[in-house]
């Protein structure tokens, strides 16, 4: 090397001189020190505190979330005792006599799992395209861009409402609607990595090694991509839960009497003045949902990224 | 040349046990392990050494340029009366532009793309000296043409990126002498320039030297370099030195097995391409996990197991100032009984 | 020039790349007409400064680039009038080491993974001799094979670039170009890596094609030295005559500016090459190096010198090849100088 390295082990292409740093001695103190590493965890307990009760729902509660109750309507959560808050319904129950916290819990439970599944469709779809947009080129690279463009500039959430409306509300649909939601990012994010990576040596000595341009793409490339897919994807899941909760609230999404955190919400507008609880509980849950993973992708940038692990 | 130490005069630097360590995540790292020198004016120190060796981080340690997750660790810098490592931020900016000058390996990243280069020079001159802009456009002109740049004033019109490599680096030479620094610290300042482009450089350095009587820290990677503008040498290696000596009595006679080593593996145009090089085994130690004893002990031909066990000490091997750090130093010229 | 049919032949090969600059768009040709041959067995190096070529000339011969015109010959075949199958086993003849070695491995691919996934390409072997194979190369380049799980980032630069040259090894090429290959390394490695081309070239009977800007490093590995000036080669020969007796000014500049570490600062010599390499999107006229040359006259920049045979096994593009003075005997160069 001409120059001398700085004794940092931030990359470790750099120093030869920090060669042999004893490894797998203890991968947990190792990942615990790094940049990022506690805010990726604090933000991943929260996501799994909060998923994994939404998916314990029926173990959790007793209530049926859509069984109506005139005889207990708009009781509030139980510490206002006053107001004829008990036990029996923990976060009080809505306009319908319905039991609140079994409600957020199965709604928690349908937003997650479209969210998700949302989620799983864009990161299939933008990858894929941006993989072809980025080793492919020249004319295709363009029209997939323009494509990318097209929707970026379209308000999408108009375009979601036009597709609801025209069609019937199903979950199938809704799946569709939140895939295509999020594909641009992944797709432009990809593309952009592959380019930058297509330029470096060791891709141009698979190619004299005869690596076919696809070999190149997928057995090369794409592990390289693989941690900025990681961070889109967090950084999506919050968006498309916002996205489902706003399209259910718009009375767009999941129909009742499924429950939704979205269609709790529209339905609690109407208590606002009386019974708070009713719509500002879920909007507690989607906003401690969406927290806890902003937390998480926010440490897994710090974790993925080279410059900021110098320490 | 100078031949003999000029220890009637008082050295222009003085480094005393400088120690700089790194925190990283495996702990605490010693980049630079005890250094001391002195540097005379006029004369020119070269630090030589491989990757970790740890002379560039030296060179920074003694410019104050050391920063987070790096510091100085013990030491003194003396230079004009003063301990330059108990400045503060301030007074250490205001020396470096007037009483050090520093020449970096890429010019491009001391010089700023956005603004051209007569701008950068008089900003230089204004913000240490009270001068007119004029008076300052002059002055750069004048150490522009002083290190060799054709058509020096129309050069101030100029910004970095529409230069070329070595006249990019004549132009952070300029910079560099603008205030008429006692001292320069170039830290690998031909690395990234071509052959014919590196000549010229060490040529221009050389006869700056002598004609404005500056002391010259140099640093580099390259022997062939370093003898051919240093007239002292300090050899590192592991954040250690391991020798130092006049540059000729060095490249004659490496008392190091290091350094006589390292000459040995270096292909010279002299090298008898029948005869594999004398490679050095192993490799270069992890600062992270440096030898118990001598830190060169591991690779060496001649190491005992005091060697292993004990750090042998900086010591004084013969006259002009010249010290090894070794329990047993070479007598023998290069080309015998070195390598395996 | 060579009596023995050449691997690679290089026939008036000129390359050209379409820029565009602050002063509008312009051709940049970095190669001006090169004719090259390479004998089996034969390590030649190519020397130069920066943009002299030597680089687009490496990705020529591995069909990383194709000639502008002229034509590159690899055991005879036009590099660029390949059928399908013989693009596909083109590979198998010739391979590239690279200058960085970490970045020429892909970052996430074990070691042992970069260097049997050439293998898998070429549908080499089953899985198992692939496996075996993977240490044979290992253990040639002088690595143990428990190497092969550890990824680019846990080894050293020497141990990268000996992944490099394994894995480059693994077709089995006849000819290696190796772009470069020890500059990025500490001067004890450097030796070290040397050594194992030398060893691995004498052993499996490769043909070298050597770039690098260092004539100390050259001087040490090659047989016959190519030195090359803004996309020329200028001179030819053995490195024997070349390094001793050097037949065009630019060569004898070179070899006067290598900082040497045996000779004393006080015997150093001191005639430099004035000013810098021109640009190649705007070519002096007549001899490229005519804008430089210490000992230029008008014919210079009028004609082209074209490269002739000086001296038996070596050859060089200069009008007054004769009157350059020997090495270390620049007092005469200089006052020709006009």
């Amino acid at each position: 090397m001409a120059s001398t390295a700085l004794p940092l082990t931030g990359d470790p292409g750099a120093s030869p001189a920090m060669e042999d740093a004893p490894q797998e001695l203890s991968w947990w103190r190792d990942f615990l020190g790094r940049n990022g590493a506690r805010t990726f965890l604090i933000g991943l307990f929260l996501f799994t505190l909060i998923a994994g009760a939404a998916l314990a729902a029926p173990l959790i509660t007793e209530h049926d979330p859509s069984r109506n109750n005139i005889t207990a309507r708009l009781r509030p959560p139980f510490w206002n005792k006053d107001g004829g808050g008990s036990t029996e319904f923990v976060l009080g129950t809505d306009g319908l006599g319905r039991d609140m916290l079994s409600r957020m819990l199965f709604g928690m439970r349908v937003s997650l799992v479209l969210a998700v599944a949302g989620l799983l469709l864009s990161m299939a779809l933008g990858v894929t395209i941006g993989l072809i947009s980025g080793l492919v080129g020249g004319r295709i690279d363009m029209i997939l861009m323009r494509l990318v463009d097209l929707q970026l500039a379209f308000p999408y959430i108009v375009l979601a409402m036009a597709i609801v409306a025209a069609t019937k509300t199903s979950i199938g649909i809704l799946i569709i609607l939140l895939g295509l939601a999020g594909w641009v990012y992944f797709a432009r994010v990809v593309r952009g990595v592959v380019l930058q990576e297509m330029q470096k040596d060791y891709v141009k000595a698979a190619q004299v090694l005869g690596a076919s341009r696809w070999r190149i793409g997928l057995r090369y490339v794409l592990p390289n991509v693989m941690p900025a897919i990681a961070i889109i994807a967090t950084l999506q899941l919050p968006g498309l839960i916002i996205f489902e909760a706003t399209l259910s609230f718009l009375g767009l999404g999941i129909q009742p009497p499924t429950p939704s955190l979205g269609g709790m919400m529209l339905d609690g507008s109407q208590y606002i003045a009386s019974a708070w609880w009713v719509i500002t509980l879920p909007g507690l849950a989607i906003l401690l949902v969406t927290m806890s993973l902003n937390i998480m992708s926010d440490g897994l940038r710090q974790l993925l990224d080279p410059r900021l692990q110098t320490v | 040349m100078v031949s003999s130490l000029p220890t009637d005069r008082a050295p222009a630097l003085s480094v005393r046990n400088l120690t700089t360590v790194f925190q990283t995540r495996e702990g605490v790292v010693r980049a630079v392990d005890n250094l001391s020198f002195d540097v005379y004016p006029g004369e020119c120190v070269g630090i030589v050494g491989e990757s970790g060796s740890g002379k560039s981080v030296a060179s920074l340690s003694i410019m104050g340029l050391i920063g987070y997750p790096g510091r100085v660790d013990q030491g003194q810098v003396e230079f004009g009366g003063r301990d330059l490592l108990l400045l503060n931020d301030k007074q250490m900016r205001s020396i470096r532009g007037t009483q050090i000058g520093i020449i970096f390996q890429d010019p491009l990243t001391a010089l700023n793309p956005l603004f051209t280069v007569g701008r950068q020079m008089t900003d230089v001159v204004r913000a240490h000296r009270k001068v007119s802009k004029s008076d300052a456009a002059a002055l750069a002109v004048e150490k522009l043409r002083l290190v060799g740049v054709s058509a020096p004033e129309s050069r101030l019109s100029a910004y970095p990126w529409e230069l070329s490599g070595g006249l990019r680096q004549r132009v952070a030479i300029a910079m560099a002498l603008l205030l008429d620094p006692q001292l320069i610290i170039a830290d690998e300042p031909t690395t990234a320039l071509d052959v014919s482009i590196q000549a010229q450089i060490i040529e221009l350095l050389r006869s700056l030297k002598d004609q404005l009587n500056f002391s010259l820290i140099f640093v580099s990677h390259d022997l062939g370099v370093i003898r051919s503008i240093a007239d002292r040498v300090i050899v590192m290696y592991a954040g250690h030195t391991l020798e130092t000596s006049q540059v000729d009595a060095l490249f004659q006679q490496p008392n190091h097995p290091y350094t006589a080593a390292l000459l040995g593996s270096a292909p010279t145009l002299a090298s008898d391409p029948n005869q594999p090089l004398p490679a050095i085994e192993g490799r270069l130690p992890s600062l992270n996990n440096v030898p118990k004893g001598c830190v060169f002990a591991p690779r060496c031909h001649f190491s005992t197991e005091r060697c292993v066990s004990e750090r042998p000490l900086l010591q004084t091997a013969g006259q002009d100032g010249r010290q090894v750090a070794c329990f047993y130093p070479l007598g023998a010229p290069v080309n015998e009984g070195v390598g395996r | 020039m060579t009596a023995v049919a050449p691997v690679v032949a290089m026939e008036n090969v000129v390359k050209e790349y379409a820029v565009r600059g602050q002063g509008g768009k312009g051709t940049l040709r970095a190669l001006d007409g090169i004719d090259l041959q390479v004998a089996r067995g034969e390590i030649v190096g190519v020397v130069g400064e920066s943009g002299c070529g030597k680089s687009t000339l490496a990705k020529l011969v591995v069909r990383m680039e194709s000639p502008s015109s002229g034509r590159v010959l690899i055991e005879g075949q036009d590099a660029a009038a390949l059928s399908k199958d013989e693009i596909r086993t083109f590979p198998r003849k010739v391979q590239l080491v690279f200058q960085d070695p970490y970045g020429a491995l892909a970052p996430r691919m074990t070691v042992g993974g970069a260097i049997e996934d050439p293998l898998r390409i070429h549908g080499i072997g089953d899985s198992a001799s692939r496996k075996a194979k993977v240490s044979e190369l290992l253990t040639l380049v002088g690595l143990g094979d428990r190497l092969a799980s550890r990824y680019p980032h846990q080894l050293s630069g020497g141990q990268r670039q000996r992944v490099n040259i394994a894995r480059a090894l693994a077709l089995e090429p006849e000819i290696l170009v190796l772009d470069e290959p020890v500059s990025s390394l500490d001067v004890s490695v450097q030796a070290q890596v040397l050594n194992l081309l030398r060893s691995l070239q004498q052993q499996l009977g490769l043909t070298y094609l050597f770039i690098s800007h260092d004539l100390r490093v050259v001087r040490y590995l090659c047989q016959k030295i190519a030195v090359m000036y803004l996309g020329n080669v200028v001179e030819y020969g053995t490195a024997e005559t070349v390094f001793s007796r050097p037949r065009h000014p630019y060569t004898l500049a070179l070899l006067n500016s290598i900082p040497d570490h045996q000779v004393s600062m006080r015997d150093q010599r001191s005639v430099l090459l004035r000013g810098e390499v021109p640009s190649p999107i705007e070519r002096p006229s007549g001899c490229p190096f005519h804008t430089r040359c210490p000992m230029a006259r008008e014919i210079c920049s009028e004609s082209r010198p074209m490269l002739r045979e000086i001296a038996p096994g070596q050859w060089a593009a200069c009008h007054f090849s004769e009157d350059v003075p020997a090495l270390g005997d620049q007092e005469r160069m200089s006052a020709k100088a006009p």
